[in-house]
């Protein structure tokens, strides 16, 4: 066996391995926090917690609007029951649900640690007396009821000021209206619904079995005129990829067929469309395999967007295939010639997405690993595997001389490909539009004041407007935080970080008075500090005293003797009382706080962190400034820190790509030998690069991630045209191959990225405009500036007809 | 009870009287309390100490306040739902069946005993439902024409409740006019 065909034999054998590996391993993974940039400080650290797993992601809001008051209540309290009946939800709440007897028992039997006052100062004697009046005022009001439940052990009123901070209410800011027992909006229109999803919200596949199945009861049980509106970041997350999902089916069989119908058209050879389909399938084949080998799984995103390499890895057989008289494939010498070109072009382009794996973000690594392996093996396959396939099998050749060159030929001197010539030739005329356009545009960037990149971090995650419009509404009716500010207390324990909260409360209810926040929520809320629980409890050690300071309290107060004697005996037994901690193991201590305290207090990296969610912050300075001045305590506005983070990892890849373009320049200065070549080539690809990023700036899209990663592509693509164009110069006879081959390889590229840039999902319509555009330019720039010799030449030389 | 049917709009002054079994005196509150059919009630307590009750259909609105004049705040606003609550409900529905004259729903609910004449009559009503047993012994109603002008409500722990209504001079005057 020769060397070609032990390197054909090697591509099967390694086709046949991935499949294997394929087989056996295949996992995909839709972990949603792979596609977050990494972060870098503890402050980037803590933000990617919130954004990943923090408050409320497992939660999802209903609204049901449409019908009169009563009837939203009755078909609330319907769905209620069978949303429980599901057993997917680990709370399922449709109104203030007063606490059951476990958690109000608890409660009061744990008063006295769970209190936010200072016991020392509530049972002096004028501190009782305080409580006192305040209990007779009680008596005579419409809270009588009430009052008289806790009055003779509880005169200091502790159970009442407790259940006003634990019961019906999602957050400190706002109780939602209730009527016919159930949550409205303030409006009354809307009838509201909270749900905690019990699975690990992680997971894609338990995101989507919850928002089926609400789907589904609520097509079950809908009444005429009744409308649902369902929010929260599990049911986007769903919506999203049910869109994409949706949009490439669609897409991807109306950019295959385009493409198939296309390259049935210009080679009229099925077998042709086969050979040209192989290489990218057995590169994605085997780029699928060595990921899965190495991590274990594959990202669900990268093998989507990996597959639109198909946009690049077609132009590699087509390059070598086209103008391949079926007698020269033995030679070689033509397959050889064009792969010279070909591999620099492969190089190149593996360059330009080696900017990925230095980027910094996780999910574009493996997408990086995925495209560089797909596309060399795509490369490798074409220039080993290919030539054995195309001559193969040998078609019978028709007797007439005409016909047999047609037939040995796949070149057919078309009308299109004819004027598509003419006008390429008469290109060159032109050649000095580009580097014109190269300074326009890079001036016009550099100067406008225009956004170019879009740094918002809703580019990475586009819901669109009006469903976050809705999420927000949804909030607001419920008091649940919205707004994205808060602040985060790092500490060595969970109790240091309550003390810590302890210490600042004060000056956070300052900050309430002063109206630069509406108000707050803290895990000390509801839990204080063990410090505090044991002083309370040493506080109340004496009862003696309290019995005396009580006595004189009452003198005066018509009370009648021996009513607060329950009182003093529950005293007695506060000596029993153990402090409760936040991983106190007591299911009733569960029952109670459910999930509040895991959002606002948890373990982070070595330590603990402590939320404190703000709402409504009228000054954000205030908050810095606020937060500056005490240890550990950093102010978080979701929004502009996420944008910060990305801001800067997109500036990280844009870094990379700037010194991956410097490296490929080297590259090819090598490749050619030649300092001024080199530039020949990159100026077109690079002018048509810019030129759509100035496109797209001007038309109102600053650059996201995705703008940024097609931009790449379009290097890719670009240079891989002007490579095979700069070869015309120096073969004028290839004007009827390769010609040819760039021309359907564009065309090709603009077929697949332009069907893609009508989806509906912004991340996908934006590679597909700025691929397809791209693609456009960098032809067009390639054949003014690329295609004319390096030196001066006529043009007449390199004509024919 | 058909007067007091006609009635669809009242506002009155009151001063409640509460008896609780954990106090030697009685309490005393003053303030007003307005009627709109069917089911809008407002008590606003002004002395001694401020707080103000709006009833809408199933809405319960509580607010207490503290200070006086201008120097006045509120210190809380609560919203509960009448339904979720049965003993709000017991009280809310036996005082808007009768502030409405809803003979209809009271003779439903509870055993009606009446007495006296037109110009000065008195009901007494004791719960039928173990529901609302379990929160009021009896209720007794006095009034003169289409006025109700004391109800008193004894609870089923003990504590006792006397309400005394009179009508602003406006309102008499109206309510006069009317029969």
């Amino acid at each position: 066996m020769n060397a070609a065909q032990i390197k054909a034999l090697a591509l099967v054998c390694m086709l046949l391995g991935s499949v294997f590996i394929i087989a056996d391993r295949f996992n995909i993974s839709t972990d949603l926090g792979t596609f977050l940039p990494d972060a870098e400080t503890k402050f980037d650290r803590l933000l990617r917690h919130q954004l990943y797993s923090g408050t409320s992601t497992n939660i999802i809001l209903l609204g049901f609007k449409g019908l009169p008051e009563k009837q939203l209540a009755d078909f609330n309290h319907k769905i209620s029951d069978e949303l429980m009946k599901s057993g997917l939800f680990s709370v399922v709440r449709n109104n203030a649900s007063n606490l059951d007897e476990t958690a109000l028992n608890f409660l009061e039997e744990n008063r006295y640690l769970l209190t936010h006052n200072e016991l020392s100062e509530k049972f002096s004697v004028a501190g009782l007396s305080e409580s006192l009046q305040h209990r007779i005022e009680g008596l005579s009001s419409s809270t009588a009821a009430l009052e008289k439940k806790y009055l003779r052990q509880d005169p200091s009123g502790e159970v009442l000021s407790l259940l006003d901070e634990w019961q019906g209410k999602i957050s400190r800011h706002k109780k939602p209206i209730e009527r016919h027992g159930t949550w409205f909006s303030e409006d009354l229109s809307r009838t509201l619904i909270l749900l905690e999803i019990k699975a690990d919200v992680r997971e894609m596949t338990n995101q989507e079995e919850v928002v089926h199945a609400i789907r589904d009861l609520y097509k079950q049980n809908k009444v005429a005129g009744v409308d649902m509106i369902m929010a929260g970041p599990a049911v986007f997350a769903v919506e999203l990829s049910e869109d994409i999902k949706q949009d490439l089916s669609n897409l991807t069989f109306s950019a295959v067929s385009a493409v198939v119908l296309f390259l049935l058209v210009v080679y009229r050879s099925p077998r042709m469309v086969l050979l040209v389909a192989l290489p990218l399938l057995v590169g994605v084949i085997f780029a699928t395999a060595v990921i899965l080998l190495l991590n274990g799984q594959i990202h669900g995103i990268t093998l989507a967007f990996g597959i639109t390499l198909a946009g690049v890895a077609v132009d590699y057989p087509i390059h070598l295939l086209t103008g391949i008289d079926r007698r020269q494939l033995r030679d070689e010498n033509r397959i050889k010639d064009v792969w010279r070109t070909l591999r620099v072009g492969v190089f190149s382009t593996v360059i330009a997405y080696a900017a990925f794996l230095i980027s910094g973000f996780h999910g574009l690594q493996q997408l990086g690993w995925f495209t560089i392996i797909g596309l060399t093996t795509a490369a490798l396959v074409s220039r080993w595997l290919l030539p054995f396939l195309a001559t193969s099998t040998n078609p019978p050749l028709s007797n007439s001389a005409a016909d047999s060159t047609a037939a040995e030929t796949n070149v057919d001197p078309g009308f299109f490909h004819t004027n598509l010539k003419k006008l390429a030739q008469n290109a060159g005329r032109f050649r000095l539009l580009v580097p014109a356009v190269l300074l326009m545009t890079l001036g016009a960037l550099v100067l406008s004041p225009r956004p170019i990149l879009h740094l918002n971090v809703d580019s990475l995650s586009p819901i669109s407007e009006a469903r976050r419009a809705e999420g927000k509404m949804l909030r607001g009716d419920l008091g649940f935080w919205y707004g994205g500010s808060m602040m985060l207390l790092v500490a060595e324990n969970k109790q240091q970080v309550l003390l810590a909260s302890e210490k600042i409360l004060t000056p956070l209810n300052e900050l309430v008075k002063q109206e630069t926040i509406a108000g707050f929520d803290m895990a000390a809320h509801f839990l204080p500090s063990e410090n505090r629980q044991i002083r309370n409890l040493e506080a109340i050690q004496d009862v003696e005293a309290i019995e005396d300071n009580l006595r004189l309290a009452l003198t005066d107060l018509p009370f009648k003797p021996n009513v607060f004697k329950p009182f003093l005996q529950d005293l007695e037994s506060a000596n029993n009382l153990q402090p409760i901690t936040p991983d106190a193991p007591t299911s009733q201590w569960q029952t109670l706080v459910g999930n509040k305290l895991d959002s606002l207090l948890f373990p982070f990296e070595a330590q603990a962190a402590g939320v404190i969610l703000l709402h409504d912050v009228a000054n954000h300075q205030a908050m810095n400034e606020f937060a500056a001045q005490h240890p550990e305590l950093y102010y978080m506005h979701l929004k502009s820190a996420s944008t910060d983070l990305v801001a800067r990892s997109v500036e990280r890849v844009f870094h990379a790509i700037m010194a991956c373009i410097l490296i490929i320049y080297i590259a090819l200065a090598f490749a050619f030998k030649c300092v001024y070549r080199p530039l020949k080539v990159m100026v077109p690809t690079f002018t048509a690069a810019i030129a759509v990023a100035a496109i797209l700036v001007f038309s109102g899209n600053p650059l996201s991630i995705f703008h940024l990663i097609s931009l790449l592509l379009v290097i890719g693509l670009g240079l891989d045209y002007s490579l095979f164009f700069n070869r015309l110069p120096d073969h004028p006879d290839e004007w009827n191959t390769t010609f040819k081959s760039i021309w359907v390889c564009g065309i090709t590229t603009i077929l697949v990225f332009g069907i893609l840039s009508f989806s509906t999902t912004p991340p996908l319509e934006a590679i597909g405009i700025t691929v397809a555009l791209g693609a456009s330019l960098s032809i067009v720039f390639a054949a003014m500036w690329a295609a004319t010799p390096t030196r001066h030449a006529t043009l007449a030389a390199t004509q024919k007809p | 009870m058909q007067e007091l049917a006609k009635v669809k709009h009242t506002k009155l002054k009151f001063t409640e009287t509460k008896k609780s079994i954990f106090l030697i005196t009685n309490t005393t509150t003053k303030g007003s309390i307005e009627y709109h059919a069917p089911n809008f009630i407002e008590k606003n307590t002004l002395s001694p100490f401020r707080e103000r009750v709006v009833i809408d259909g199933d809405n319960m609105m509580l607010q207490k306040y503290r200070g006086t004049g201008k120097a006045e705040n509120t210190i809380s606003t609560q919203n509960y739902s009448v339904q979720a609550h049965p003993l709000l409900q017991a009280s809310v529905d036996s005082m808007r069946q009768m502030l409405s004259g809803d003979f209809a729903m009271i003779d439903q609910n509870y055993e009606v005993e009446m007495s006296g004449v037109r110009e000065n009559w008195a009901l007494s009503l004791t719960p039928k439902t173990p529901e609302v047993q379990e929160y009021i012994e009896r209720i007794d109603l006095t009034g003169a024409d289409a006025q109700i002008s004391m109800v008193v409500t004894i609870q089923a722990d003990g504590d006792e409740s006397t309400l005394k209504l009179s009508a602003p001079a406006t309102a008499v005057s109206s309510l006069l006019k009317r029969l």
